[in-house]
């Protein structure tokens, strides 16, 4: 069943709720949303590319930084230590940074990021607007498998 | 939350003001392409929750697998993604209203103002939506190593995993694993079964079988509704136990969307004249 046809099908059982599908009550600033919190222009500047994740919260521990392609599978990649003042840089460093994250940064201008529970760009999400830094949802700490651009808001087909 | 074409326009009308902003300052800054319609490709092919129970649909499956859907006409098209790293660092103090360099909020610019938080911030004035902390300010420079902001993002994580636990989605996920041996399929757990094709750079013939049984495993077990009602419970408990804040929320909605209708409708009219 497509979630399409279940919005349908929330409406018969009378289901007051889908946050999920987001076919229901809103949001409003991006500031509800998402896990924006911090400018990434905050002392220390870690994030040179569009996608951050970083071992600890606060944009502290080690780093793993990607371009804008995404990454389907964070398995593949390790956190390694920048030498960045103040952020505790060597914590985590050489761990794998699948579900071993705690915080990140989207470094672009012009995209949003996002990072997901389950590889591929599956399950739940957390999200980051451009220069924006936040600490993942406990869901989403130490259980996040992959990050994605998301082109959907792009209409110019700019993040892929 | 924000419809997904909502959520496209107000993506579209933030590069614009953006690039205007910059434009005033004599930066370049990308072209924001045509306004997003109900049938623009990005809509039609992928939204931010349409996999939030991995893959549903049939068609898209037989085509693409569990690779994500990618419109014809994004084809090859080349990205122009910005990175505030590769700006100049006078572009950046515009961009952030930040000096990089004295590490304290930047006024000016050849003579110019800069505006509050730097042309980053102009889209959420226009939008009336809720600034971010300034970068120099005290919020700014304190990253809140234990906070996470975004109550509904909260709320949504929280039911996701609720929902995984509990055990009608875990007798769920049961059934669908017996339909999919059965159908020659060794799976046990549907969102991790993608995982194991994406390394290919487009789907091959056992990725696109395994997805099409996966999606047909799911309506015959009834996955996808069993735990969209689940979760809803738990959702339908958190905005009880929050509805006073949700009720902000949403009347901040409202009023955004408000905006951004004004503002798409100003924008519709200035590429007519």
């Amino acid at each position: 069943m497509g979630l399409k046809n279940l919005c349908a099908r929330v409406a018969v059982i009378g289901s007051s709720a889908v946050l999920a599908s987001g076919m229901a009550i809103g949001e409003a600033s991006a500031t509800s949303t998402n896990i924006d919190y911090w400018s990434t222009s905050t002392a220390p500047v870690r994030c040179a590319r569009a996608m951050c994740l970083y071992y600890s919260p606060g944009a502290e521990g080690a780093i793993w930084q990607n371009g804008l392609s995404g990454a389907y599978d964070l398995g593949y990649w390790s956190f390694y230590d920048d030498h960045a003042p103040n952020s505790n840089s060597s914590a985590g460093a050489g761990q794998a940074v699948r579900n071993n994250a705690a915080s990140a940064e989207n470094g672009s201008v012009n995209c949003t990021m996002s990072i997901y529970v389950y590889p591929g760009g599956y399950g739940d999400v957390n999200v980051l607007d451009p220069g924006r830094g936040g600490n993942l949802t406990s869901g989403m700490r130490n259980n996040e498998a992959s990050v994605n651009p998301e082109d959907w808001a792009s209409n110019a087909g700019w993040c892929q | 939350m924000l419809t997904p074409l909502q959520a496209a326009q107000r993506q579209w009308v933030s590069q614009v003001i953006l690039g205007r902003c910059l434009a005033r300052f004599g930066f370049d800054y990308p072209d924001a392409g045509p306004q997003p319609t109900a049938t623009s490709t990005a809509l039609t092919t992928y939204s931010l929750l349409s996999r939030r129970y991995g893959v549903s649909d049939p068609d898209s499956v037989r085509r693409w697998g569990y690779h994500e859907p990618r419109g014809d006409s994004t084809g090859g098209k080349q990205t122009k993604t910005l990175l505030l790293a590769g700006l100049s660092p006078a572009e950046q103090k515009v961009m952030t209203g930040f000096d990089p360099a004295t590490k304290r909020p930047a006024v000016s610019y050849e003579g110019r103002k800069i505006p509050p938080n730097g042309c980053r911030a102009e889209p959420d004035r226009a939008l009336g939506a809720e600034p971010s902390p300034a970068p120099g300010t005290a919020a700014g420079k304190t990253r809140a190593a234990n906070v996470v902001d975004g109550l509904v993002t909260r709320l949504k994580a929280d039911s996701y995993q609720q929902s995984l636990d509990d055990p009608r989605v875990v007798a769920a996920f049961k059934k669908w694993s017996s339909c999919m041996k059965r159908s020659g399929y060794h799976e046990t757990d549907p969102m991790l079964a993608p995982g194991k094709f994406l390394s290919s750079p487009s789907p091959r013939p056992a990725e696109i079988g395994t997805a099409t049984a996966d999606v047909s495993c799911k309506a015959r077990t009834n996955l996808i509704g069993i735990w969209f009602a689940v979760e809803s419970e738990y959702q339908d408990a958190a905005i009880r136990r929050h509805s006073g804040k949700l009720a902000e929320i949403k009347a901040d909605l409202r009023r955004e969307t408000a905006n951004l209708t004004s503002l798409l409708s100003h924008e519709k009219n200035n590429t007519r004249d």
